[in-house]
């Protein structure tokens, strides 16, 4: 239920700043070529929000396996072996997860200190860095969650990375 | 000592499964730990950060959301109806269809994978229908689809150029307008394989249980071509829009790309009509994840490239090169075998940041332009989609042609020689790259 309700709330996040930023950006086109008005520092929402779209997405493409990966000696083993592997990529993914977690809490910390604010529209510079550690202590939870379900249930997993593999 | 820990590490992390944003990260911490104190990492966020909040790199997201549109809306499916009009009546000529197809969709979404879906969905049994058999289909649409970061616009040379800025300024507007020729040489190394490929005709029309719409009809008439025309135009109109865009002066690549996805979000909901409000949030979900799989291989792979350079690995792989040899053709070789192996496990956004910063400062000393370097690197990644084992537009096509990967895998050789063929021709003749961006003056 708990998990349900935070994938619908991780979508909803990713869905509308993805939203947010194609409209700011696409009138910042029309309003510099067609009404001659530049909305130049509108660029700072689409660029600083483009973090906040791109870590939650992550956090989805944990939970959905979606992370493109060589998954082939994985695939291939079975029992203790198999569940050897989950946990093993499941720890390497949550030791780079809180490497996140941590610094990017004290970026967050020190740019509330100092008050630093964006240049052009003075908005607090730690509302976007604050994505980072969010995103990535997110991703941990799902990254658990999958690794429990892959040890439970080995069998039913689908193949992971194919639908993220489906960009490059 | 410190490259053998970095790409060891990696290696090591990728090989068991890690995924390769993971792995990145997780080696250039390692590397950094190994070599310092804890509170080195510090630097990790900001980088990453940086990296993820680069305006050029917004080009990706916004080409992501336009394919994904354009998939969703139903653009592919004209596009194949139009060049099926136009060609499908030759003998090969569902095979040209699948090429041609493959080759426009590629010149919308700038994604190989995603033009391997967006075409194969529809042709590949369209294809077996036809009597192609199963491997060979699967191998040609994978294969068309390597066209995808080789067409413009392209995901891998927009990376390109942000990675080798450090180095040298080539706009993304130049690179584009390299990858054309190129990618026209690979679309007719595909159609000369095609025409050698056996067919069991007996099987073209089974007991006439399916209909056939696409390929082996007679030819179209004008009129029925130009209905075709009409339907594909609003598809056919991105390309359009994003390379005059950007040829013109009107538009960064990053604004090209806001262009075309709000364009195409407007023909699906005005004009094709076969997509509803509704289910507009559910591409922008699917598009951001997408897109995060990529970018965040982008700040991982940022953060690893950021451990290159901290260590000075690339002189040091420099002075190494040049050792064994500073013949410009034997590097470019060289290079090519480097990158052929490194294809067969990576995707093409980790291979250029982890090896544009070692390999182009000793290519450009020895005499090779960064336009030609862009152009051979990343033909040579197209190249990777399709070899095996972790050829990803293998794996998508051999998801929708539902044919088991040992099957391609037998198919896919004829396809591998004609690319490899065009990419050593990309390579040793400069003037492929160079010709077109010189005449457009970019």
């Amino acid at each position: 239920m708990l998990s349900r309700a935070l994938g619908m709330v991780e979508n909803t996040i990713a869905a509308a700043s993805f939203m947010v930023v194609t409209a700011v950006a696409f009138s910042n086109v029309i309003s510099r070529y067609f009404l001659n008005a530049s909305l130049a520092f509108t660029s700072e929402i689409t660029v600083n929000l483009a973090v906040w779209m791109t870590m939650i997405g992550a956090v989805i493409a944990v939970r959905e396996r979606a992370h493109l990966g060589f998954t082939l000696l994985k695939d291939k083993s079975n029992g203790v072996v198999r569940h050897t592997f989950t946990i093993l990529i499941t720890l390497v993914m949550v030791a780079f997860l809180l490497v996140l977690v941590y610094y990017g809490w004290d970026q967050v910390s020190s740019q509330r200190a100092s008050g630093r604010r964006t240049p052009s529209m003075d908005i607090p510079q730690w509302w976007f860095s604050l994505a980072l550690p969010v995103g990535a202590a997110l991703a941990i939870v799902r990254a658990v969650e999958v690794a429990v379900e892959d040890i439970r249930t080995p069998e039913e997993q689908p193949h992971a990375g194919l639908e993220g593999g489906q960009v490059l | 000592m410190t490259i053998l820990l970095l790409f060891g590490t990696f290696l090591l992390l990728l090989l068991i499964g890690v995924p390769v944003a993971f792995a990145l990260g997780a080696s250039a911490v390692t590397t950094v730990l190994y070599f310092g104190f804890f509170n080195d990492l510090a630097v990790v966020p900001g980088v990453f950060f940086a990296s993820l909040s680069a305006e050029t790199l917004l080009a990706i997201p916004f080409f992501i959301l336009a394919g994904a549109i354009m998939e969703a809306v139903g653009i592919s499916q004209r596009l194949v109806d139009f060049a099926d009009a136009c060609v499908g009546h030759f003998k090969h000529g569902l095979a040209m269809v699948v090429i041609i197809a493959a080759f426009f969709f590629s010149a919308i979404s700038g994604s190989g994978p995603a033009t391997v879906a967006a075409v194969g969905t529809i042709l590949i049994p369209a294809l077996v229908r036809n009597g192609y058999e199963k491997r060979h289909a699967t191998s040609l649409v994978a294969t068309a689809g390597s066209m995808g970061i080789v067409v413009p616009p392209s995901i891998a040379f927009i990376i390109f150029a942000v990675v080798i800025s450090d180095l040298e300024r080539v706009s993304i507007a130049r690179l584009f307008a390299a990858g054309i020729v190129p990618g026209i040489l690979m679309a007719l190394g595909m159609l000369i394989v095609c025409l050698f490929l056996p067919r069991h005709t007996a099987l073209s029309n089974p007991s006439g249980a399916e209909q056939e719409t696409i390929g082996h009809h007679q030819r179209s008439s004008t009129a029925e071509i130009g209905q075709a025309a009409v339907r594909a135009i609003p598809g056919l109109m991105v390309p359009i829009i994003i390379m005059g865009g950007i040829y013109g002066g009107i538009f960064t690549p990053t604004e090209s790309a806001v262009v075309a996805a709000v364009y195409a979000l407007v023909i699906g909901l005005v004009v094709y009509r076969e997509t509803s409000l509704t289910s507009v949030p559910g591409i922008f979900v699917t598009a951001a994840v997408q897109s995060a799989t990529v970018m965040l291989i982008v700040g991982s792979a940022t953060v690893f490239a950021f451990v290159v350079t901290q260590n000075r690995v690339a002189q040091t792989v420099t002075d190494a090169v040049l050792g064994v040899s500073d013949n410009k053709h034997v590097l470019i070789f060289l290079v090519i075998m480097l990158l052929i192996v490194v294809g067969m496990f990576m995707d093409a956004v980790s291979a250029l940041y982890l090896f544009v910063p070692i390999l182009a400062p000793v290519m450009l000393q020895v005499g090779v332009d960064p336009t030609t370097l862009g152009v051979l690197m990343v033909v040579n990644l197209a190249v990777g989609l399709v070899t095996p084992p972790v050829g990803v537009n293998l794996f998508v096509a051999a998801g929708i042609g539902k044919v088991p990967m040992t099957e391609v895998l037998r198919g896919i050789w004829p396809f591998l020689i004609s690319s490899f063929t065009v990419l050593l021709l990309v390579s040793y003749v400069p003037a492929l790259s160079n010709w077109l961006p010189d005449l457009l003056g970019m």
